[in-house]
């Protein structure tokens, strides 16, 4: 480290702080400031004072280099660019040396002849830089560099073509000073001021040349306007007023008076100032890369903790959480017992449609056998029969209507059970009453022999009534009365004779036949309807033990997920209380940075007028 | 061109039952504008980023320092320069009616009182000044792009970029740049991005400020002519405008109104011994203190540079020194060789001035075609028109040729694109332009000359080896030449009893 000394505690925790800055930033995934804060710590390692000559095209950068130097290193060329870094440093013996970017073996440096640098540096000698070079060195024997200061003379910002405007931004971190250059010709321009913005944050240490003052009457009103823009924009920069031209005509023709006009001695004498400061500048500089990373970094925590801190979120979660846990108790509980309740729903629901069956069959029966009593058979044998057969199919529909009520009932019940709403009660399926089957029975009319078959009163009845055998019970309809026709008394279907006594002894038989044949009819009707019943009955106890199955198999899923939700919810909470408290640690930590690279500040003198922060 | 005139009048037919269809409506005025605007000049907008000369180099254009001009940043209200009986300037507020305001001191505008309003009140000023320059075109002066103050740029910005209900933009643009810096790029490309609005043809680029190039060195004109070389050619260039060529504005403005007393003192300077010169001109700052024992004294040197530049009293007085000039006439003369303003003037007669007719038509269209989208018109036959014209003008098909050449350098072979470029206007729109003739030549070399060009269109549109592109490429050509074979007939019906004197 050239210049005056500071001492080696200082240095060392300069580097701390920068490692820690460092270690901060790559847990924060900021891999630009990284970058940043590493190339900031070739400030501390290097022994050579960096000062980068920056600016827009054309304003003279090169020609600065020169006449600061008065020597030719840097191309200058009315149309063409520099197109690459050139750094000057010193060298006993004039020296050239080209660093190649090789993307296998890293870069690549060659020396070359100190007189083709122009060739190498300018757009037009590498168009498109077509050669991949990334910088050029140049040695020269000068006292102002002796003590380790290296200019660099960087490619024109927002021009065409000038690809390496990033590559300049991007080296600022490392440079200890850097001298902006605009020229008077015009005052400074919005991407300028945009540009300068950026790169004080780079490096702090600023020298504002104003060139070409020798071409423009008006220069100093210039430089006044650029000072009052540099000021509306807090950027802080030491102004120098110079004169390339007059600087190394004054060299030429060894004009004191014209060196003094050319405002070269000025910029020397700030240049000489960084490198005698330089470590002073270096600490200063590392402590301003600190804070800004700080700040930003900061930012980023801040911003993070803004996102985690709700606490009445937290409570409304746990809540949820208990909730939900209950919730899915109850269900369970209740689950154990449903399957129990649908069993003995159907047991029940069974033996009341059973014995509903049967009571009506036997009130059938009485009723067959109290008109049978009461006339003769024979006669309207197949009236009777209809009149039989349509009185049982009434009956059984009702006794369905009884079932499907029953069934569905239960269901509710069920339902009831699981609290499940009304839309999600398992219907039964269609039940339809057997009446085919009372149509179907076989019945044995031998004891009506010779008798009258038919008579159109019944046949109108039958046509009458015809709807009524095709009546289909669809569940929905269950709760209708069914309307049975049942208002035709038996008797009056049963023709009533003389009553003859050798015709007595047949009636009596035919009567006894008649009420066989009916007993018969009603003991078949028992055993195919309620078979049926029977049928129907498990078939829906089946369909709503599946059904039911299934709502139940939904419910639990959908409670055990919002469950896992819940619990995963407050996990997170739990996660992000910790992080939380990491961020609180990570702030502390970013404090502690702060105080250190306060103290670096503090301990520079220049301090008070960067003002880094 | 015989076809410029009925696509004209052809324009003014369809604005003419534009303005039929929309009256009453909210858009009656701005198609009013549209067909009003017809018949007035071209409009000629001067652009670019701050302190790129554009005041100047409108001085220098109309020859006059009119525009104002300073070393910060001036120009903060659009300015149209219009040929007028007299000078008048009228405000014309955002809000109002416009309003006559008082002269300025000295006939510039640098000291104008606007009468109250606020820069940012104020739409635009319109000047009325007779000027030769301003017949055929009407300049408008913009503020910079790129300022610190945004703002204003935003507004440069905007009142060059048509938004239909605006009548204030601009047929052609007159592009400054110092060096080409990336916003001059983007600001190009933005424009030229405006559908159809900016394109190679009705813009030309000026390499500005000249006389500042390679630090004002005696040779800086030729620097700058180095570098307006390298611009138009790079295609990054080419594609967005005409050409490049440099002009020292302020050096065309002095010349334009150089007195001969200035002449004098600048004779006096010269007759000091050549020590004191060179280190009078060693910079601006020695230049107004350095005692010359009372020859010229230091305000009158001020004066001096404000007027020529550094550059221009150098060479002034380098010319008077060496006796290449006499007196203020030839000074002037030299001065205006120099400054590059006369190539700009043949170049905005030939690009702009002598395409006026399709160039006005082109915008028209442009703002005819925004208002029947904003607003449909109940039928459909104003659409048609508009359409009929767009695709059927020759002189659109060839403004279209043009930009597809700049945008494409491989749509034909470079020695056809070349010629196909001079055939289609680049170097002027007469027809010895176009066909690359000497200015005397006679009908029948014309003829000749014509129906070579047809015979090679021909043959390329017939290749079977050609592009599709470069087919209708050679086809909008061969239309050309027929075009102007044609109108060379016309003018031999009536060239005999000329010719015969």
């Amino acid at each position: 480290m050239s210049g005056q000394s500071v001492p080696g505690g200082e240095i060392r925790q300069a580097v701390e702080t920068l490692d820690l800055a460092i270690k901060g930033a790559t847990v924060y995934g900021r891999e630009d400031l990284v970058k940043r804060l590493t190339a900031a710590r070739h400030l501390l390692s290097t022994s050579s004072v960096l000062v980068y000559v920056v600016g827009e095209f054309k304003q003279g950068k090169s020609s600065l280099i020169n006449a600061l130097l008065t020597a030719e290193v840097c191309a200058v060329d009315d149309d063409i660019a520099t197109a690459v870094p050139t750094f000057v440093q010193y060298s006993e013996q004039p020296a050239a040396a080209a660093t190649f970017i090789d993307s296998r073996n890293g870069p690549q440096q060659q020396p070359i002849p100190p007189e083709a640098v122009a060739r190498y540096v300018s757009e037009a000698g590498n168009p498109e830089n077509a050669k991949g070079l990334s910088s050029v060195r140049v040695g020269v024997k000068r006292q102002l560099l002796a003590e380790g200061l290296v200019l660099v003379d960087t490619p024109g910002v927002g021009g065409l073509g000038s690809v390496h405007t990033t590559v300049t931004v991007g080296a600022l971190p490392q440079a200890h000073a850097m001298v902006f250059v605009s020229d008077a010709s015009q005052e400074l321009t919005n991407a300028e001021i945009k540009f300068l913005r950026t790169a004080q944050e780079l490096c702090p240490t600023v020298i504002f040349a104003l060139t070409k003052t020798d071409l423009h009457l008006e220069w100093r009103r210039i430089l006044n306007l650029d000072l009052k823009h540099l000021a509306r924009q807090e950027i802080h920069a030491v102004p120098v007023a110079v004169s390339s031209e007059l600087r190394l005509r004054a060299a030429r023709d060894v004009d004191e008076v014209l060196n003094a006009e050319s405002g070269f001695p000025r910029l020397v004498s700030e240049l000489r100032g960084v490198v005698k400061d330089s470590a002073r500048v270096s600490l200063r500089a590392v402590a301003n890369h600190v804070h800004s990373v700080v700040d930003q970094l900061e930012a980023t925590v801040r911003a993070r903790q803004t996102a985690l801190v709700h606490p009445e979120r937290t409570a409304a979660l746990t809540a949820e959480l208990t909730a939900a846990r209950e919730r899915l108790a109850q269900l369970r509980a209740r689950s154990a017992r449903w399957q129990q309740l649908l069993f003995d729903g159907f047991a029940d629901i069974s033996a009341d449609v059973d014995y509903d069956l049967r009571a009506r069959a036997r009130a059938v029966l009485a009723d067959a056998e109290g008109a049978i009593e009461q006339g003769d058979p024979a006669k309207n044998t197949d009236e009777f029969t209809a009149w039989l057969r349509q009185r049982l199919a009434g009956e059984t529909m009702e006794n369905y209507g009884i079932l499907v009520r029953s069934t569905r009932d239960l269901a509710v019940r069920v339902a009831e059970h699981f609290d499940l709403e009304e839309s999600a009660i398992v219907v039964p399926l269609n039940i339809e009453a057997p009446v085919a089957t009372v149509e179907s029975i076989e019945v044995d009319t031998s004891f009506a022999t010779g008798a009258k078959r038919t008579s159109a009163g019944v046949a109108g009845l039958q046509k009458a009534y015809g709807g009524l055998m095709m009546f289909t019970m669809l569940t929905h309809m269950a709760a209708l009365a069914v309307p049975v026709p049942l208002g035709i008394a038996a008797a009056a279907l049963m023709g009533r004779g003389g009553f003859q006594e050798d015709r007595r002894r047949q009636l009596e038989q035919r009567r006894i036949k008649a009420k066989a044949m009916v007993r018969r009819f009603v003991d078949e009707f028992n055993m195919q309807v309620g078979k049926d019943s029977r049928d129907v009955l498990r078939r829906v106890q089946r369909e709503l033990r599946d059904g039911y199955t299934e709502r139940l198999d939904e419910l639990l899923r959908s409670m055990g997920d919002a469950l896992t939700q819940a619990e995963r919810a407050v996990q997170s909470e739990q996660t992000e209380q910790q992080q939380l408290q990491r961020i609180e640690a990570d702030l502390g930590s970013l404090a502690m940075l702060r105080t250190r690279a306060n103290q670096l500040m503090a301990g520079s003198p220049v301090a008070a007028h960067s003002g880094g922060g | 061109m015989p076809g410029a005139s009925t696509l004209l009048t052809r324009t003014r037919e369809l604005a003419k039952a534009a303005v039929a269809v929309y009256a009453g409506s909210p858009s009656a005025e701005v198609v009013a504008g549209i067909s009003r605007r017809l018949d007035e000049p071209l409009r000629v907008a001067i652009a670019g980023r701050v302190k790129a000369g554009k005041s100047t180099l409108l001085n220098g254009l109309i020859g006059q320092e009119l525009a104002a001009t300073d070393a910060g940043e001036c120009t903060r209200i659009m300015t149209w320069f219009q040929n007028g009986l007299s000078y008048r300037v009228m405000l014309h507020p955002r809000q109002g009616s416009p309003r006559q305001l008082p002269f300025g001191g000295d006939g510039s505008l640098a000291d104008l009182d606007l009468g109250g309003y606020a820069p940012e009140a104020v739409d635009r000023l319109v000047v009325d000044w007779p000027a030769q320059a301003l017949r055929a075109m009407t300049l408008i002066d913009t503020p910079g792009m790129g300022s610190v103050d945004t703002q204003l740029s935003d507004r440069a910005r905007a009142m060059l970029e048509p938004d239909g209900q605006h009548d204030s933009t601009a047929d052609a643009v007159i592009y400054l740049m110092r060096h080409l810096h990336g916003d001059d790029v983007s600001f190009l490309e933005t424009f030229r991005d405006t559908p159809g609005q900016g394109t190679p043809v009705n813009t030309v680029g000026v390499l500005a400020r000249a006389d500042e190039v390679g630090h004002s060195r005696p040779d800086a004109l030729d620097s700058a002519q180095r570098i307006a070389t390298r611009y138009r050619l790079d295609p990054r260039v080419r594609r967005l405008c005409h050409t490049v060529i440099p002009v020292a504005g302020l050096l065309a403005c002095a010349a334009a109104t150089l007195r001969e007393s200035e002449y004098q003192i600048m004779a006096r300077l010269a007759a000091l011994p050549a020590e004191d010169r060179r280190r009078l001109f060693l910079s601006t700052d020695r230049f107004i203190t350095l005692d010359t024992r009372g020859s010229v004294d230091p305000q009158t040197r001020i004066a001096l540079v404000q007027r020529l530049g550094f550059f221009g009293v150098r060479s002034s007085v380098a010319m008077i020194g060496e006796g290449q000039v006499h007196h203020a006439t030839e000074l002037s003369r030299e001065l205006l060789q120099l400054s590059g303003i006369e190539p700009l003037r043949e170049l905005l007669i030939s690009q702009f001035a002598a395409r006026a007719d399709a160039l006005k038509a082109r915008t028209a269209m442009l703002a005819l075609d925004s208002v029947l989208q904003a607003a449909p018109p109940p039928t459909t036959e104003l659409v048609r028109g508009l359409e009929e014209m767009r695709s059927g003008a020759h002189e659109f098909a060839e403004i279209r040729l043009v930009d597809a050449l700049r945008d494409d350098p491989t749509l034909l072979p470079p020695e056809d694109g070349a010629d196909a470029e001079r055939l289609l206007g680049r170097d002027g729109a007469d027809p010895l332009s176009r066909l690359g003739l000497p200015s005397d030549a006679g009908n029948a070399a014309i003829r000749a000359a014509v129906l070579g060009q047809l015979a090679r269109w021909q043959r390329a549109a017939e290749s079977p080896l050609a592009a599709r592109e470069a087919k209708a490429a050679a086809r909008i050509l061969i239309r050309t030449c027929e075009g102007m074979l044609a109108s060379v007939d016309a003018s031999r019906a009536v060239a005999p009893p000329h010719v015969a004197r």
